[in-house]
């Protein structure tokens, strides 16, 4: 239920949640089937309010995802980011997790658990089908998405769990020895700040998404002078999204390349393709995925009114999407820049550059794509070079900045989403993914979150 | 001066349609090993180009170019005297997309009131031109000649 965070015995609480958003719910679910309780601490209100949300996300940045960016795809309010997502999941397969230290078999029971609570049957989890030589057919679930903000019941009827609105969590304050956090600062907008001692057997876990978690850290240096968990300077860097080429490509296609027939249960999907292995090892282990969306065969376009003529019956026209993955760099960033929020948590710089690879991995799929038709027959390709080098844009994807990992010198939390270090400090969410695939996040962060939950709870 | 506070709706943009996709597929037959040879080294290095690459886009065989360049090359007509590289402006009273010259010739032949037509060719550098057959009347203005991208006729002589 909702409480006040101002007349509430907060040591009663075994975990302490920031933000309620689809990672938080995932993780208070787990925690309830463990016996755990837990205090979600969400900044946002119940109804979305546009000045509340400029004042806390307002940040500053360059690169092809810039200042303007990140902000817009962060919802402050009960549910987080949940009241705008599209609900396009798709799993990371099991190359993406190469540099991880886990792999998808760790995940896998996970996955199922996420998909049920975004109320999806599991078909699309597994579903892989060759397509053409060199692309296997899996489309994206496209289910309605989940949106914890126009059901609120989903979050206030929790089992064992509470949630205290407009209320921030603002610094963690390690023990000396760095080993665990004692205590917490809490910022509501009607009273003091609070200063909370952490008790014995207490857990923090910051869900506040992939800007927030990392700010949290960020801004938890009052005491030393480093912050919480950038003991190795790593807090804030692999910052990473999905770069989206929406319209890059076109195709016009014969009988031969209609997209095959799904099973009933998959239920509403995008059709896509992603390359086999084969091809994804020699585009340099960058991967996407290449929507193929219905379309009208352009008879405006000379090009394309010489090409009808080749097809024995009408040709079908695909418009291409491109998603990609977006290598992890370490100076793709979040930084502490100039001022503070309304809670006080440090404003942040992101500079975040997508680099060469990716842009060339998209355009030699692309060709290769066209090539494989070609051999094929009468099916032929258009590629926008305009769409791919210029009106590149994202996802909404944040992910990498508490990049997980086995050495604190090149990550922020371990194998089980506990910051290096500190015994009861979590993080949730896709700020822990090691690199990002061409995956929506939303359902491997709630998998993820799902098995925190488990891990704190002592049940896995 | 403050910016207005970020609409729900400011939030919600780059979200995109929904499509559903179906039908059956066909398995090709193809060696995907040749395929394979020719990406090898990846990425980081020029590739072999395989294909000329039209600059719109499309990506055609060598044959497919020469016949789509060849559609562009002017044609003569017993009703029609044409001329290359021949702007004729205004005077339009019908505009065609076509996919040949041959296509526009065609049209105005079979329009008694066609009197001219002009034809741009598809290397204009305008691609909203490109393969465009305009129609035109009996009142056009001076024709314009040496200029590539046209090809244009006349019914009763220039
Ligand atoms: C337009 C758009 C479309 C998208 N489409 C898709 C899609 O189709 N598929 C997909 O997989 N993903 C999609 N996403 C991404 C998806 O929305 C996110 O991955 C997901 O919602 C993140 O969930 P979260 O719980 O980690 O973070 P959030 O939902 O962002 O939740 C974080 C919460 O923490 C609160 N908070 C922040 N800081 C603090 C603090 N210090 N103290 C207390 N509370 C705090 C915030 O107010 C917020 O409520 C989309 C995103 C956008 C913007």
């Amino acid at each position: 239920m909702f409480v006040n965070i101002r007349e509430i015995q907060i040591e009663k609480y075994d975990v302490i949640v920031a933000g309620s958003g689809l990672a938080a719910y995932a993780l208070v679910k787990r925690l309830a089937r463990g016996g755990k309780s837990a205090l979600i601490l969400e900044s946002g209100m119940l109804e979305y309010d546009g000045t509340l949300q400029e004042d806390f996300t307002t940040m500053f940045g360059r690169g092809h995802f810039d200042a303007q960016y990140w902000p817009l795809h962060w919802g402050r309010m009960l549910g987080g980011t949940s009241a705008f997502w599209a609900g396009w999941c798709t799993p990371l397969t099991e190359r993406n997790f190469r540099d991880w230290p886990i792999s998808r078999k760790d995940l896998d029971p996970y996955y199922l658990l996420a998909a049920g609570y975004l109320r999806r049957t599991d078909a699309f989890l597994t579903y892989d089908k060759p397509f053409v030589p060199g692309f296997d057919y899996r489309p994206l679930s496209a289910e309605p998405a989940l949106n914890l903000n126009s059901e609120p019941d989903l979050l206030e009827e929790l089992s064992l769990a509470d949630i205290a609105l407009t209320t921030t969590l603002k610094e963690l304050h390690p023990s000396d020895d760095r080993r665990s956090i004692d205590a917490i600062s809490i910022y509501t907008p009607d009273g003091p700040d609070m200063l909370v001692k952490l008790r014995e057997g207490q857990t923090v876990v910051l869900a506040a998404g992939g800007v927030g978690n990392a700010q949290i850290l960020l801004s938890s240096s009052s005491e030393s002078g480093q912050a919480v968990g950038n003991e190795e300077d790593q807090v804030g860097r692999y910052l990473m999204e999905h770069p989206h080429f929406y319209n890059c490509a076109r195709i016009l296609a014969s009988a031969d390349h209609i997209l095959p027939k799904l099973p009933e249960d998959f239920g509403i999907a995008i059709p896509a393709v992603a390359p086999d292995d084969a091809l994804y090892d020699q585009l340099g282990s960058i991967d996407l995925s290449i929507e193929l969306l219905d379309s009208d065969v352009d008879l405006d376009d000379p090009v394309e009114r010489f090409l009808v003529g080749n097809f024995t019956t009408p040709p079908i026209a695909y418009e291409l999407n491109v998603r990609s993955e977006m290598p992890p760099e370490a100076e793709n960033r979040l930084k502490v820049a100039e001022g503070h929020d309304p809670a006080g948590l440090r404003r942040l710089r992101a500079i975040c550059y997508i680099g060469t690879d990716t842009f060339r991995a998209v355009d030699s799929a692309l060709e290769f794509l066209s090539d494989t038709l070609v051999e094929a027959g009468p099916s032929r390709l258009a590629i926008r070079n305009e769409e791919i080098a210029r009106n590149v844009t994202g996802g909404g994807h944040t992910m990498g900045t508490t990049r997980m990992g086995d050495s604190p010198r090149t990550s922020v939390v371990d194998r089980d989403c506990r910051v290096h270090g500190y015994g009861n400090l979590f993080v949730a969410g896709s700020s822990v993914f090691t690199s990002g695939g061409y995956a929506n996040p939303t359902l491997t962060l709630m998998a993820l979150a799902a098995r925190l939950g488990d891990k704190i709870s002592g049940t896995s | 001066m403050k910016k207005a506070p970020l609409s729900r709706r400011d939030l919600l943009l780059g979200f995109t349609g929904i499509a559903v996709g179906g039908a059956v597929a066909t398995a090709v037959g193809l060696t995907f090993r040749s395929q394979i040879k020719k990406l090898v080294g990846l990425p980081g290095t020029p590739q072999d180009r395989t294909l000329p690459t039209y600059d719109d886009g499309w990506l055609l065989t060598e044959q497919e170019w020469a016949a789509f360049q060849d559609a562009d090359t002017a044609v003569t007509s017993d009703i029609l005297e044409v001329r290359d590289n021949v702007d004729i402006p205004g005077g339009d009273y019908d505009e065609l997309k076509v996919s040949s010259v041959q296509e526009c010739v065609t049209a105005c032949e079979q329009d008694s009131s066609c009197k001219a037509f002009t034809y741009a060719r598809a290397s204009h550098s305008d691609s909203g031109k490109r393969r465009a057959c305009w129609l035109k009347s009996g009142s056009t203005g001076t024709p314009v000649t040496g200029d590539s991208r046209y090809v244009s006729g006349r019914r009763d002589g220039w």
